[in-house]
């Protein structure tokens, strides 16, 4: 008892008055290994980055943080798996902004609600869109904002129906106000393929999935849906500078089932944090073009009416509501 | 459940062309000429085809003759057969309140019997394959298998 | 040259060698759990790479995955349980052959050419990386579309049974491929307001029911079979040899089409070894004895499916784009390790990409010591009486379809269908067909719409590029095939029909 206590004020100090006010049974925790529930397939980008969270705050707990996949549907058997979860700290959630687009997609309701069936932990990472076009195409955006005005006809292409990649298009015509096509292809990396060959004209494929072929050549990079430049491609200007406003990131965040004792939620966020100012850490998990997030419970749920908001716009001007 | 090839074709068209007749309702999508109602309608509008085909005898000389098993069995006999889609359907329904060794012993002892072993062999493979099959998936694997009344004990 | 020197040293490391060794022996133990796809068996590997060197990080994802594959064998020629789709495709003729008795036959053959299959896929992969890696990138959804359908037809082919019946089987197939919102459109199709049913129909529960669930049924039915009897096995490899010599140009024939399918990245090993099971039925001169027990298909198969998976890493180092799940993951651990996927990999890292080229070929030589180990213990299941193993069946089919997705309903799933394939097998209709039918469902709707968006609406663009035009001519014949061979029945009357 009084070690666990001990590990607590280890973890940080709000964490250690929080637990002492909530009493034993959640100073006890964790007795037994966390899950995390990563409602996406093994090898998919949130689940490695689920893994690598797992192994790096299960010192920090104390226990072993199990990866536990629950893929398909895009996301929501897996999101309505931990919307009904035992809120006893015992199971996170791997959200991303899947969670608020996707109940913006259809017009039945879904087994879940993300404002008032999880309890925001930490948003961890984010990851732009980046606007790709063949190496022939246009140089820049303004080049292809003239290109897809003069000729309406020309295709984008997308992870599917819903995607972010299909939402960041979308978005990207509504405020450019230009035409294009949407090719729904079976996933991300099909984007790619397609506008490297030329056999579609536009895509905005996750940065990380391009970044090395925008280095080598095979691809043009116009611009990323983040606010600011990315690390990975420092020379590619924010799509913002010439549509302003423009801001459309795809997150990943630790979050809970509603009803989770306070305590706990301090403990992984504290954990979190930890792992994330640990520059090696850092390091490894964004080289891929992601950023270090870091934004804690406090400000997590204001953050997170501002995607809905966001997304929200995204999905209505596609018109991608199905059903 | 042997059928003859008239029922099972005609089994085949009426399911053809349910799916063909839903899956014409499905609303159009934006942007998409060929919507998602095309691909069920095709595939129904074959199964109807291939049924008929079937149902009329169409290319039954490419089929192996039957190799009949067994000599006469009682008029329940078949149902046998159903004991290991049972045998799922329970573990589905009761392994979150009784746990993955309970289920696990009562399905392998009863498949066992089912299938002719006695008690000796039995009663023994229900003991130790549920804590095997528990040490490989749950514990190295970390598949969640529900602990349920009994925890395993590791 | 120096790079090619530097590559061995970067392997001959302790930590590699022993890195490789241990994820050799988790592969295979892995892979041959029903259920546990070499997928999942990859993506368990992902938190060990980070306390690892980046090149023994790699070496075992690569070992990994390529002994889970052969391991999937292993319950499917045994038991009748695939591990994976691909497997499916030969899994009732190895199962037939070990009704024989040549299970260690069975299996040396999944073993040695599929060894054979991963080298030689390999040697494409350092050859022609660049050349293969083009090709791919000019396949358009025109020639996808295409490839999807020449697979589906390979349903006719791969059956001892009515041409319509295993037509209406793929159907079938197609049909529960439509299940659920990942469709083109994203609009749910026959969920019946179930949440599970939105992610539609996992293959592996679908696999599992109505191969390895049917069986245990038919089992309920009959009497025990005698005891095969035990034989005095030679060396599994001396066999092995002379299949070698005897079907020499299968086996080149299966490599070739493993490579070239499987540099395609979402075409893959799954169809790969389909084709090449159903092209050796077709060019065989023994036909006949195809399902019943006969090496041949599972030669070209066996390597063509390997040869597929090396080449598979193609467009995956090359463009970081991934072709299967598998490769997806080591994607993601190669970014984690600093070796960014991309066309700069080959240039600028050439040490470390021969070093990968190198422990392809390791694994698949340690493969085979290996794996004859696991064959002989995995045989003894079949002296094991019928009632001891079929209960355990039944339980690791519950708890590997759960384990797919962590979802009880995946548990219900596999019940239906093995009821499912249960009727099917008794009524004449091959249940490998409608598995087909599942894989490829969502390939062949994706393809076609997204390339009559790209065309406007014109069918013409389906026949205008030569690689597509050249693949709908073999899908159009192979389409035929069943017409013209019942009209080939009736003309010399009625003898043949009767």
């Amino acid at each position: 008892m009084r070690r666990r206590a001990m590990l607590a004020l280890g973890a940080g100090l709000p964490v250690a008055s929080v637990a002492r006010a909530q009493g034993s049974a959640a100073a006890a925790w964790p007795s037994r290994p966390v899950r995390l529930l990563v409602p996406f397939i093994p090898g998919s980008a949130p689940d490695v980055i689920a893994r690598q969270l797992a192994e790096r705050i299960a010192p920090a707990l104390g226990q072993p943080v199990v990866v536990e996949n629950r893929g398909g549907a895009g996301g929501n058997i897996g999101f309505e798996a931990a919307a009904r979860a035992a809120p006893d700290g015992y199971t996170l959630l791997l959200g991303t902004n899947s969670l608020i687009i996707n109940p913006a997609l259809t017009r039945r309701s879904l087994g879940f609600d993300a404002f008032r069936d999880f309890a925001p932990i930490t948003v961890a990472f984010a990851m732009p869109h980046l606007l790709i076009v063949p190496p022939g195409g246009p140089d820049s955006l303004a080049a292809l904002i003239a290109s897809l005005r003069a000729r309406p006809d020309q295709n984008y292409a997308s992870g599917g129906n819903g995607s972010g990649a299909h939402l960041a298009a979308e978005m990207f015509k509504a405020r450019a106000g230009v035409q294009a096509t949407h090719v729904p292809f079976r996933g991300a990396p099909d984007i790619v393929n397609n506008v490297m060959s030329g056999q579609v004209q536009l895509g905005f494929p996750t940065l990380a999935t391009a970044t090395e072929l925008v280095r080598a050549g095979r691809l043009k990079a116009l611009g990323v849906t983040s606010a600011a430049r990315n690390h990975a491609l420092p020379n590619v200007p924010p799509i913002a500078e010439t549509l302003p406003g423009f801001d459309l990131v795809s997150w990943f965040a630790v979050m809970a089932p509603a009803g989770t004792p306070p305590a706990v939620i301090l403990r992984v966020d504290a954990a979190v944090q930890d792992a994330l100012a640990d520059a090696a850490f850092r390091a490894r998990a964004t080289a891929d073009g992601s950023t270090a997030v870091g934004l804690g419970p406090d400000r997590f749920a204001a953050f997170l009416r501002r995607e809905a908001e966001i997304w929200g716009e995204a999905v209505r001007v596609s018109g991608a509501t199905v059903d | 459940m042997k059928l003859s090839d008239r029922v099972s074709g005609a089994l085949l068209v009426v399911l053809g062309a349910a799916a063909a007749i839903s899956g014409s309702r499905l609303p159009a999508v934006p942007g998409q000429d060929v919507g998602p109602a095309v691909f069920p309608m095709v595939v129904g509008g074959g199964l109807v085809l291939c049924g008929a085909a079937i149902a009329l005898g169409i290319g039954h000389a490419f089929e192996a003759p039957d190799e009949e098993e067994g000599g006469p069995r009682g008029q329940w006999y078949g149902l046998r057969a159903l004991v290991p889609p049972a045998l799922l359907v329970f573990y589905v329904l009761v392994v979150e309140p009784l746990g993955f060794l309970p289920t696990a012993a009562i399905i392998v002892g009863v498949a066992s019997a089912a299938l002719g072993a006695g008690w000796r062999l039995a009663l023994p493979l229900a003991l130790v394959a549920p804590f095997a099959v528990h040490a490989v998936f749950a514990k190295l694997l970390r598949v969640p298998l529900p602990d349920g009344l009994l925890a395993a004990p590791w | 040259m120096t790079h090619l020197i530097e590559g061995f040293n970067l392997v001959a490391q302790p930590d590699v060698l022993l890195a490789i060794l241990l994820s050799a022996v988790y592969g295979l133990v892995v892979g041959s759990l029903p259920g546990l796809s070499a997928t999942m068996a990859t993506a368990l590997l992902v938190p060990f790479t980070f306390y690892l060197s980046p090149i023994a990080a790699v070496a075992t994802i690569i070992t990994a995955s390529a002994m889970a594959i052969f391991s999937g064998d292993i319950p499917g020629a045994l038991l009748r349980i695939p591990g994976t789709p691909a497997s499916a495709a030969y899994t009732d003729e190895a199962y037939a052959m070990t009704r024989k008795g040549q299970a260690e036959m069975a299996l040396g053959a999944g073993l040695w050419f599929s060894a054979i299959g991963g080298i030689v896929g390999t040697l494409s992969l350092v050859l022609m990386a660049p050349l293969l890696a083009e090709m791919a990138l000019n396949f358009s959804s025109f020639e996808y579309f295409w490839l999807a359908l020449l697979g589906l037809m390979c349903a006719t082919l791969v059956a001892r049974s009515s041409p319509v019946k295993a037509i209406a089987s793929m159907l079938l197939g197609l049909l529960v491929a439509c299940i659920g919102i990942e469709n083109p459109a994203g609009t749910p199709r026959f969920t019946f307001g179930l949440t599970d049913l939105l992610g539609g129909i996992e293959v592996i529960p679908a696999l599992v029911g109505v191969f390895a669930v049917s069986e245990v049924m038919r089992a309920m039915l009959t009497p025990p079979p005698p005891p095969i009897p035990k034989r005095q096995f030679g060396s599994i490899l001396a066999g092995q040899w002379q299949l070698t010599k005897k079907y020499q140009w299968p086996m080149w024939r299966g490599n070739i089409v493993g490579i070239i399918i499987g540099v395609l990245p979402g075409a893959g090993a799954d169809m790969a070894a389909w084709i090449s099971y159903s092209m050796a039925k077709r060019f065989s001169k023994e036909r006949e004895k195809f399902g019943t027990g006969h090496p041949e298909g599972l030669v070209e198969a066996g390597a063509s499916n390997n040869a597929s998976l090396a080449s598979g890493w193609v467009p995956s180092l090359l463009f970081g784009i991934p072709g299967d799940t598998i490769t997806a993951i080591a994607i993601g651990v190669l970014y984690m390790k600093g070796l960014n996927p991309g066309p700069t990999l080959f240039t600028e890292r050439a040490s470390s990409m021969y070093a990968l080229y190198i422990i392809f070929i390791l694994a698949n030589i340690i493969m085979i010591p290996l794996g004859i180990v696991m064959i002989r213990l995995a045989s003894h299941i079949l002296r094991a009486p019928r009632a001891a193993v079929m209960p355990v069946i039944v339980l690791l089919c519950a708890v590997g379809a759960f384990a797919t997705g962590a979802n009880l309903f995946s548990v219900l799933l596999v019940a239906v269908f093995g009821c499912l394939g249960f009727v099917m097998e008794r009524n004449g209709y091959p249940v490998a067909a409608m598995v087909l039918g599942i894989v490829m469902g969502s390939m062949l709707e994706q393809t076609f719409v997204t390339s009559l968006i790209k065309s406007d609406n014109s069918v013409l663009p389906f026949f205008e590029r030569p690689v597509a035009s050249v693949l709908a001519a073999l899908t159009l014949g192979a389409a035929s095939w069943p017409l013209i061979a019942w009209l080939l029945g009736r003309i010399p009357g009625r003898r043949a029909a009767g």
